[in-house]
């Protein structure tokens, strides 16, 4: 105890809606009545255990407490930072077992999971530059602006074999030599923070957390394409992720990682913020850009790719948040060590937002390719209530189902395409045996639909479409030829829309339809629902709603 | 060649330019891919998927109207697939397209119904439902029914491109649609009802209000014309049924037709337009027989001439008429009635300015085209130009849009004033000033060099002038001046002055050409526009007192002009049209052709009194003219539509146009023929007085041959008088929707797009608070000539100190200088009526 101990309390978004504001404050006051001057108390970004917030941790020794309100302050500096008793009722308590586990790296949520985009999130203040830089921030940009080419940038990180982790997974690396090659006057890079899917929120949390990771990727994509400017397009429901980066742009200024002459390399480099309206399709790069610009966000086919023709008609390169967070590891440490974290084909980490019925649910970062399983059973802890597992959703609501009986499909982009979803930007949603997969698939397209920008007769009308017949099919009145015409549409769908948006909204059709087609026949047939949810077809038994 | 691309498309090879979309590659060897979003002379925008193609090693369905061509590549465009795909989509649209062709206004144009037909889509294979929206037609021209649009999005992109770009998609998902900013009606959306977006629907979404009903595309014949009202002359096709016009089109659909090009034909086919002859008797006009009425017409001028001598007689023709009819009405007035005072319209509407440009730009050679006005690199856009040839505003928009550099010089804070690298905001009246600043601050980056190469006279003087316009005040920051002078004088940038004859001063017309010389810009710098359609043609046929056709002077010519007309022709100078409707003139008796001076002249309301007194006043129009219930004998005029002729455009291009309506009466070539025999000798056929006028006048002067004689015009930089204490200065001021010619703007009901159907003075917003005067109050408008009351309209794109009133109106046109219509005057606006 005699050591200079911090207490991080955290400040993400999920844990301030707890209170955790009030409890910072608290701490703090209580610590100085008390006078404990070997005691900081400080905050953090989010810790991607929002639903044990308010979250407390100490350090270095690691206690890590739970649901935390003001009126466990008292106790926590008396009996643990004054006393040296941390308190255990505070504790997590592993969902499986009922053991209080006291701290951070032994609770198996955090134990599994391998964090490089997340490494900073929840141990450091993200609004003081020098905890990120005595982390190592900023030094890979220096490595790059001053010991590399930006060629050299490029081929280190093709070489690391990063993807995207906007969706798509398309190689980071070939993205910015696009950029690079392309002759032009101007040049631009530009963050998508939109993170227009429901329940994805790993984006804000990098962004709330370690803004500066994000901003030395963005600097660092800049030198490599040829850039001078950057846009973080971010969604305006994020205020906090904006007064972050705000607050972190500032910083960097002044530090000289921005602006003319960054650290005497010669290079310029500016950032600007672009609040986007928060529609879903925004994030579309096309779209995007298009909301940059000041039109209504609407995409456009491609070639000519934002590489090609983007911003103001200019080379742009465009990258999710994680994907840019990615980048200072991977100089730093080198595309030897990234590249042996992954899958062949799928290299790096990835973050899901796992959620549904599930014990642990929060942000996760793994490595690709690991099997389902170990994220539902071994980091999520499994079902609730005894539960058998039926199928997992991932991807955000574009997204297919992958069913129980394929537990061990390893996450990575090849293999979730080829059991019929995608990686998407990360989400994961478990279901249990209670889950009706009919309802399942018509909830997820009534988001899409209702999302599809409207610019393509097939995604604006075909949604609709499916929409109508799931619609009928869970109220019982469908009929046998509707399968057919659903599986016509959500094919064609596919196949004939713009962007990417129509070309991936009918995979939870397509999917629970290959895995689940006798749910669908028995709404159909025996106007039954097997997991007994829809309303229209409660069997008697059932509880009235 | 190095920009020529071979692929192979349904097995057939197609070798076309490099950049050709696959759509028109296919096109150019005669396969035609289905398309609904893509229209010709608009972006492509890849939405309806309709025109998807296969192409080999590429994944997925390409859409063919958005993917451009490249060596090797091997499209498929009608495999069974591609046929399916369509077909769905096509399916879809149709789930949301409750109309009932049967009886759709667009059924045999639809391109919807025209796929269905085509890909064999027998009945629906999804419900249908009617979003039930409700259909739009509070105004006088466009119906929007979006219950039948498939949200292709061409209408929205036309509208951007010709320039008023107020429709956008709103909401998202099923629920998205078109619409104006806010749900607005079109009126207070700022449409400018050009109506292209009509002409590029290709359902039954948009319509001509007037069309509806009146049959389908199939029964129409389309027949080319050319618009009648600006000087740009647009080509357009009247669509007949019947011998009546259901509606106006355009060559390409996207074609631009500003609404009165498009909507404004009412004026011909008006049951107001006058078809027997009128001839006073007992005080009141009543109906004659034309024999009756020429023969007394005839007689009465030539009664007058004989009593009182060559001066008391003359003629005085608009500018809407044909070439043909022009050259024929001076031919009778000055071999006919032996005289020459004959003059036009053009004598208030910017006759000199014409004049000077042509002399020292050598014409046509000059003139710029529209063309040219979208492609320049930098435009200096003068005065409300873009109201008066409203086809300019879509081309200098197109231009900025491509990065060309606009400065714009005057004090509205409209359209121009928006896409303008710099904003020149010159007080009314202190325009030329401005051009004389700016000159010389070119002049000081550039120098003398194109003077020098160009051998461009009366340089010193012009030096001088510039001298002494340094330092005055007009509105315009010199920082502001400096920084167009920097654009002007890059001498890369293609450059074009564009401004209105009959919208500006002389002066600042001359400082403006001066502009041109000073940076060596003489070919195809100059747009010089005019309100009236053929006031290149009229002035080139002699409709002027001082030249002949084809620009030959009086007297001079005289000697030349008898032996080509076999006639005795008088010797003495006319007079003009201000001279002879002055208040002593020696004119007694008078022939009014095309033209309602008693309205539509500056110092309407003497010339009315002055017309009063004539002996014998004769008006031939297409209306009973406040100028015409005055007259002795009134002729009803054909419109050139009815006839066909001939017009030299704002391009100096000639506008052929054949007949294309039926004549409601006879051609005014055949009345003036049927006059000029009632005296001595005739016109001879139609055919035969065309043939003379190419002889005298080849190629109706549209190709000048004259040398260009190069020197700068005397500006005159003196102060302008400032305005004392609270008075504001009026300006007359182009409307956006009415015309030069009242009775045409009013009989297509273009007036009811005009705030208080065009009678109002607008004032800023700062003013009208200062004097208490709320939208709409009933006010007075008092300057030296005169006053008028009129209702108040509070326009927020006005600067304070200035008001404004819709330009060549006959309440503008009695508070105006009469000599100097454009010149800003002294006004005082109060309540009361
Ligand atoms: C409908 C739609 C929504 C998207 N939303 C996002 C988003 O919120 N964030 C994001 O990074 N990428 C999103 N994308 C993917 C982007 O278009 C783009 O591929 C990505 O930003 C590229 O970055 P990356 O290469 O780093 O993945 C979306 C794509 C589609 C079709
Ligand atoms: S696929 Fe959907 S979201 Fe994408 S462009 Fe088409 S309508 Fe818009
Ligand atoms: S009439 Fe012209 S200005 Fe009006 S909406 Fe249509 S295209 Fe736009
Ligand atoms: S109104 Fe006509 S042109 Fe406009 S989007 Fe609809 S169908 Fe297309
Ligand atoms: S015509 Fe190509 S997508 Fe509509």
């Amino acid at each position: 105890m005699q050591n200079k101990r911090t207490v991080f309390v955290c400040q993400g978004t999920g844990c301030l809606s707890t209170g955790s504001g009030a409890v910072y404050e608290a701490l703090k006051a209580e610590v100085a009545k008390l006078g404990l001057t070997d005691v900081e108390v400080d905050f953090t970004g989010c810790h991607g255990f929002c639903e044990q917030g308010g979250i407390v941790a100490v350090e270095p020794e690691g206690i890590f407490y739970t649901h935390v309100t003001i009126d466990d302050v008292p106790e926590i500096v008396g009996s643990h930072l004054k006393g040296g008793n941390p308190v255990e009722r505070l504790f997590y308590r592993d969902p499986a077992t009922g053991r209080a586990v006291p701290r951070y790296h032994e609770i198996n949520f955090y134990k599994k999971q391998q964090r490089v985009i997340l490494r900073n999130c929840g141990r450091i203040n993200p609004e003081k530059i020098d905890q990120y830089i005595s982390k190592g921030g900023y030094r890979a940009l220096k490595k790059a602006l001053l010991e590399m080419t930006p060629e050299q940038v490029i081929e280190e990180v093709k070489r690391s074999g990063l993807r995207g982790r906007g969706g798509a997974g398309f190689p980071t690396g070939r993205k910015w030599e696009f950029s690079r090659n392309a002759q032009a006057d101007r040049k631009y890079v530009i963050c998508n923070a939109d993170e227009g899917d429901p329940g994805a929120f790993m984006d804000r949390s990098v962004l709330e957390a370690d803004p500066h990771a994000v901003i030395e990727g963005l600097i660092t994509a800049g030198y490599a394409t040829g850039a001078n400017a950057g846009y973080i397009y971010v969604r305006a429901e994020y205020p906090l992720a904006v007064k972050r980066i705000r607050i972190a742009l500032e910083h960097a200024r002044e530090r000289g990682f921005l602006g003319r002459d960054i650290l005497g390399s010669g290079f310029d480099f500016e950032v600007y913020i672009k609040e986007g309206a928060g529609a879903f399709v925004c994030g579309e790069e096309t779209a995007l850009i298009a909301s940059i610009e000041g039109r209504r966000g609407m995409p456009r086919p491609r070639p000519p790719y934002p590489a090609q023709s983007g911003l103001q008609g200019k080379p742009t390169t465009i990258n999710n948040v994680k994907t840019l967070a990615s980048v200072p590891p991977i100089i730093e440490q080198g595309a030897d060590w990234f590249s042996t974290i992954g899958t062949p084909k799928s290299k790096g980490t990835t973050v899901l937002a796992l959620s549904g019925k599930i014990l642990n649910s929060g942000l996760v970062e793994v490595p690709m390719g690991t099997p389902l399983s170990t994220i539902i059973f071994d980091i999520g802890g499994g079902i609730p209530g005894g539960k058998r597992l039926k199928a997992v959703q991932t991807g955000g609501p574009s997204g297919g189902c992958i069913p129980a009986k394929i537990p061990d499909t390893p996450v990575d982009y090849e293999t979730l395409t080829m059991v019929g979803s995608i990686m998407g930007s990360g989400g994961m949603v478990v279901m249990d045996e209670d889950t009706c997969m009919v309802e399942v698939a018509r909830y997820f397209l009534s988001f899409t639909q209702a999302e599809s920008c409207g610019k393509c007769a097939p995604c604006r009308l075909g949604t609709r479409q499916m929409l109508e017949i799931l619609a009928r099919i869970t109220q019982g009145k469908a009929q046998e030829s509707d399968l057919d015409t659903l599986f016509t549409i959500a094919k064609t769908v596919k196949e004939c829309s713009l962007c990417g948006l129509g070309q991936t909204c009918p995979n939870p059709v397509l999917s629970t339809l290959r895995y689940f087609k006798s749910e669908y026949e028995a709404h159909i047939n025996k106007k039954r629902c097997p997991a007994n949810q829809c309303r229209f077809l409660r069997r008697k038994t059932g509880k009235k709603t | 060649m190095a920009d020529l691309v071979t692929l192979t498309i349904d097995d057939r090879e197609v070798t076309v330019p490099k950049g050709t979309t696959v759509l028109y590659a296919a096109k150019a060897v005669g396969i035609e891919i289905p398309h609904l979003c893509y229209c010709p002379g608009l972006k492509g925008t890849g939405a309806c998927r309709i025109c998807l193609v296969e192409i080999e090693k590429v994944k997925g369905l390409v859409v063919s109207c958005m993917r451009k061509v490249a060596p090797e590549m091997v499209v498929r465009t009608n495999t069974e697939q591609i046929r399916e795909a369509r077909r769905f989509v096509i399916e879809l649209l149709l789930s949301r397209h409750p109309g009932l062709c049967l009886s759709c206004d667009k059924n045999g144009e639809c391109r919807l119904q025209q796929y269905a037909y085509e890909l064999g889509i027998e009945r629906p294979s999804f419900p249908v439902r009617d979003p039930g929206y409700a259909v739009d037609d509070g105004n006088p021209f466009i119906v929007r029914d979006y219950n039948l649009c498939i949200l292709c999005g061409r209408c929205i992109r036309v509208c951007r491109l010709q320039g008023a770009d107020i429709l956008d998609f709103m909401k998202r998902g099923i629920e998205t649609r078109v619409s104006t900013a806010m749900e607005r009606p079109l009126q207070e959306a700022g449409c400018d009802f050009c109506g292209s977006c009509v002409g590029v629907c290709p359902t039954g979404a948009l319509i001509e209000k007037e069309r509806r009903g009146k049959g389908r595309a199939w029964e129409f014949e389309k027949v080319k014309s050319h618009c009648g009202y600006c000087s740009s002359a647009c080509e357009l096709y009247f669509n007949m049924k019947q011998g009546e016009i259901v509606r106006v089109t355009t060559g390409a659909p996207a074609d631009y037709l500003c609404v009165r090009g498009r909507f404004g034909y009412g004026y011909l086919t008006s049951d107001q337009r006058l078809t027997t002859p009128l001839v006073r008797k007992g005080g009141k006009l009543v109906p004659a027989s034309w024999e009756e009425a020429l023969e007394l017409s005839a007689s009465s001028l030539q009664k007058v001439r004989e009593r009182y001598g060559p001066q008391s007689v003359g003629g005085i023709a608009g500018a809407s008429v044909t070439n043909e009819t022009a050259y024929a009405f001076q031919k009778f007035i000055r071999a006919g009635l032996k005289t020459n005072n004959v003059d036009s319209v053009l004598r208030f509407t910017g006759l000199n300015l014409l004049r000077e440009c042509e002399v020292t730009l050598g014409g046509a050679k000059g003139y710029a085209s529209l063309e040219d006005i979208a492609g320049a690199g930098v435009l200096l856009v003068i005065g409300d130009v873009w109201r008066r040839i409203p086809a300019v505003w879509g081309r200098i928009k197109r231009a900025a849009d491509k990065g060309a550099k606009v400065i714009f010089l005057g004090f509205y804070n409209g359209r121009p004033a928006r896409v303008a690298k710099v904003w020149l905001r010159a007080l009314p009246g202190t325009e030329h000033l401005v051009l004389q600043q700016l000159a010389q601050e070119v002049f000081k980056l550039t120098g003398g060099t194109h003077v020098e190469r160009l051998q461009v006279g009366r340089f010193g003087t012009f030096k001088r002038g510039l001298r002494e316009a340094a330092g005055t005040a007009t509105g315009a920051a010199a920082a502001e001046i400096t920084a167009a002078a920097e654009l002007w004088a890059d001498k890369k940038a293609k450059g074009v002055v564009v401004l209105a004859a009959d919208g500006v001063t002389v002066q600042t017309g001359r400082a403006a050409l001066n502009l041109c010389l000073l940076t060596g810009r003489v070919r195809n710098a100059l747009f010089l526009g005019h309100s009236l359609v053929n006031a290149q043609g009229v002035w080139r046929m002699g409709v002027v007192t001082e030249t002949f056709p084809d620009f030959q002077a009086v007297p001079r010519a005289v000697g030349r002009f008898s032996r080509l007309w076999k006639a005795e022709l008088s010797q003495t100078p006319g007079l003009t049209a201000d001279e002879m409707l002055s208040e002593d003139s020696p004119v007694k008796g008078l022939y009014i052709l095309g033209e309602d001076p008693a309205v539509s002249f500056p110092g309407c309301g003497r010339i009315a009194q002055r017309l009063k007194k004539l002996d014998f006043l004769m008006v031939q129009d297409l209306f009973l003219t406040e100028t015409a219930q005055m007259a002795d004998v009134v002729l009803p005029l054909s419109a050139p539509a009815e006839t066909g002729g001939a017009y030299i455009n704002v391009e100096c291009k000639v506008r052929q146009a054949r007949k294309a309506l039926p004549g409601k009466t006879f051609s005014a070539v055949q009345v003036i023929g049927q006059l000029m025999s009632k005296l001595n000798g005739g016109l001879g056929t139609e055919r035969e007085l065309r043939d003379e006028i190419l002889t005298i006048v080849p190629n109706y002067g549209a190709k000048s041959n004259t040398a260009p004689r190069p020197a700068f015009l005397p500006v005159d930089s003196a102060e302008p008088e400032a305005a004392p204490g609270d008075s504001l200065c009026l300006v007359a001021f182009a409307s956006k929707f009415a015309f030069y010619n009242s009775s045409w703007s009013r009989y297509s009901g273009l007036q009811e797009l005009c705030p208080y159907g065009g009678d109002f003075v607008a004032v800023s917003s700062t003013d009208a608070d200062r004097l208490e005067l709320a939208e709409g109050t009933a006010v007075t408008v008092t300057t030296a000539q005169g006053r008028v009351s009129t209702s108040l309209h509070v326009d927020p794109s006005l600067p304070a100190g200035v008001a404004t009133m819709p330009a060549h109106t006959a309440k503008t046109n009695a508070l105006v200088k009469p000599q100097a219509p454009n010149e800003p005057v002294q006004v005082v606006v109060g309540r009361g009526s």
